[in-house]
């Protein structure tokens, strides 16, 4: 059984507390992302996993066995890295099976092994090519391959499609959820990009300056984050947060009234509203002049701002004709607030 | 414009033939004239060996009056063992400084680097000393240890630079291959800096080759020669042989031309490298 732990992890490099008291559950089989800004820590919590770092304090386990202590080789664990890491003097077929022999694993258990990850990653063409000889895609697929070969109980993906181009990032998402729902393996990815990662998991965690701010399935990340750095991470734009005023339950902007809040709330409190829950209303609560508008076709972005001078970002379906200057009054879906406290905590 | 670019192109090649030739005039002087008499050395210098000019005189008295095959070997074991052993312990220290983090990482790159500033050649008596209170006087012995410190700073300077570009992933992911790091410094790291290799052998060898201070100074004796000392023999207090001396020295040019040929495809990759991001 493939499970992943982390026992009160604790990682400093010198005076820098990087990672901080970190606690972690990961079924076997289950595709984790961890996810965050850049120098949250992610990345060196993969690497201490790996076995590329030590720990400065706490226990790692997989399979409910102590790996902490062990070399990287040993630990059960294959890693897919964000430049591939190819050695460039091999082929295809010694990148695939260089791990394997240096282990002296027997020839035709070779054979067999690189046989099945090239045809699950659709290499056979490519064998006797050499790195440079590669797209993009195709080296990343290697770089998969390699990892597959090992047979690990855990894979970890360091951003490994953070270096190809959009279209190519897209259908290499899609490749990875195919090959995960195929081997069954338990995944631990990281990405700053928070697309991937709520198309990607099956939980997701959110780092912040080394915490976990939140551990959830994507849709409860979406629905209920659980303060306002989780909330305006995930969501594509980010969510809105306007300044707004809690009294008698009741939530309001400028005077007027947007929502329920619970009691605990009374006083300032920031309001969440994703772009995607705003939307045109003759009787909306909120006016707003349009200040960017921005055309995708299926869907319009429009940057308002509003007489106190906050902005808001309203994602609007079909397509809209606005100029620069125009007023509008915005509704706002009541179901899909988010009420924060000063200490940027969700209160309902 | 096009004439613009014909005329610059033109003016550039012609710059860097004529550089060239200035290179290679004194090289061609001292080739075509040990294949002459001494007659025709003195009375036309820049002339060819043809006819009454040509004569093999200069290279029978290399090779029946001296030991000058015992002089080259000399030489190719001195520069040969240096090579291998500043390439080597140059990389191998390069490697640890860029790769690894440790007290004193600074420190001690910084003393290694030094040398590059200070001339060996001033530690001269020093080193005699030394050489003389560990019996290695008139040994090649003596030679290859001076040249290995001579040549080690430069050569773990330029190799520090390159390493430390050699990307992080892959030797990450050697180590998760469970490669030992000795095997990742051969088998992945110095695969990768081929043209840098080439590149510091290039430079470390022709100082090494064309020494004469240090065989005088610490292996004077018959048997450890090198080259460079034994072209001396020719040139006495009252008379030169200028036919032998001319020829000594184009057989000992050689191996330097022969090693360049052979490395100058890696050399001018080694040398572009850092201008072109790959």
């Amino acid at each position: 059984m493939a499970t992943l732990e982390l026992v009160n992890v604790h990682k400093s490099f010198g005076e820098t507390n990087v990672i901080k008291d970190m606690n972690l559950q990961v079924e076997d089989g289950e595709l984790v992302v961890f996810v965050g800004p850049s120098g949250c820590g992610k990345s060196t919590m993969l690497r201490m996993i790996a076995g590329l770092e030590t720990l400065s304090s706490g226990q790692i386990r997989i399979g409910g066995k102590r790996i902490d202590h062990q070399p990287p080789a040993n630990r059960g664990i294959a890693m897919v890295f964000q430049s591939y890491a190819l050695y460039p003097h091999k082929d295809v077929r010694g990148n695939l099976g260089f791990a394997l022999r240096h282990a002296k694993v027997p020839k035709d258990e070779i054979d067999r092994r690189v046989n099945i990850a090239a045809d699950i990653l659709g290499l056979d063409e490519l064998m006797d090519r050499k790195p440079r000889e590669l797209s993009g895609g195709q080296r990343q697929r290697v770089a998969i391959g390699r990892a597959i070969v090992r047979e690990p109980e855990v894979f970890l993906f360091d951003e490994p499609l953070s270096n190809l181009d959009a279209a190519l990032r897209v259908h290499m998402r899609v490749e990875i959820l195919k090959l995960h729902q195929r081997l069954k393996n338990t995944l631990l990815y990281v990405t700053h990009d928070q697309v991937e990662a709520m198309t990607l998991a099956d939980r997701i965690v959110v780092f912040r300056e080394g915490i976990i701010e939140q551990i959830g399935t994507p849709l409860e990340l979406y629905r209920t984050p659980e303060n306002q750095f989780v909330a305006g991470f995930i969501g594509s734009p980010a969510m809105n947060f306007v300044q707004a005023v809690c009294t008698n339950d009741l939530v309001s902007i400028a005077d007027v009234g947007v929502c329920k809040c619970s009691a605990a709330a009374a006083g300032k409190v920031t309001l969440g509203i994703r772009p995607e829950h705003l939307k045109m209303d003759p009787d909306g609560a909120l006016t707003g002049t349009v200040q960017v508008f921005e055309q995708l076709g299926g869907e319009s972005f429009v940057h308002f701002s509003m007489h106190d001078g906050q902005t808001l970002i309203a994602k609007l379906d079909g397509e809209y004709q606005f100029s620069i200057g125009d007023t509008c009054r915005l509704g706002i879906d009541s179901g899909k607030c988010h009420v924060f406290d000063e200490h940027e905590q969700r209160v309902s | 414009m096009r004439l613009q670019q014909a005329l610059s192109s033109t003016a550039i090649h012609g710059v860097l033939m004529g550089w060239t030739l200035l290179a290679l005039f004194p090289l061609a002087l001292i080739i075509i004239n040990s294949l002459k008499t001494r007659k025709a050395i003195f009375g036309d210098p820049t002339g060819l060996p043809t006819g009454n000019a040509l004569s093999l005189k200069g290279y029978e008295s290399v090779i029946d009056d001296s030991d000058f095959l015992m002089f080259f070997s000399n030489s190719l074991i001195v520069t040969c063992v240096s090579l291998f052993l500043i390439l080597l312990l140059g990389a191998m220290a390069a490697h640890a400084l860029s790769e690894y983090e440790f007290k004193g990482n600074t420190l001690i790159g910084l003393y290694l680097i030094i040398g590059i500033m200070v001339p060996i050649r001033l530690g001269t008596v020093a080193l005699l000393n030394l050489i003389v209170s560990l019996n290695l006087i008139n040994t090649l012995t003596a030679l290859i240890l001076v040249y290995t410190a001579q040549g080690l700073p430069i050569a773990i300077f330029i190799f520090t630079e390159f390493l430390r570009a050699v990307s992080r992933e892959i030797k990450d992911s050697a180590r998760i291959d469970g490669l030992s790091e000795y095997r990742i410094f051969f088998e992945v790291v110095i695969p990768l800096v081929r043209p840098v290799i080439a590149t510091v052998a290039v430079f470390s060898m022709i100082p090494i080759w064309n020494d004469l201070w240090f065989p005088l100074i610490l292996a004077p004796g018959e048997e450890t020669r090198t080259v460079t000392l034994g072209v001396q023999q020719f040139i006495g207090q009252y008379t030169v042989k200028w036919g032998s001396v001319l020829a000594a020295l184009s057989v000992a040019i050689m191996p330097v031309l022969f090693m360049y040929i052979i490395f100058s495809r890696q050399l001018i990759r080694g040398i572009t490298a850092g201008a072109v991001k790959g």
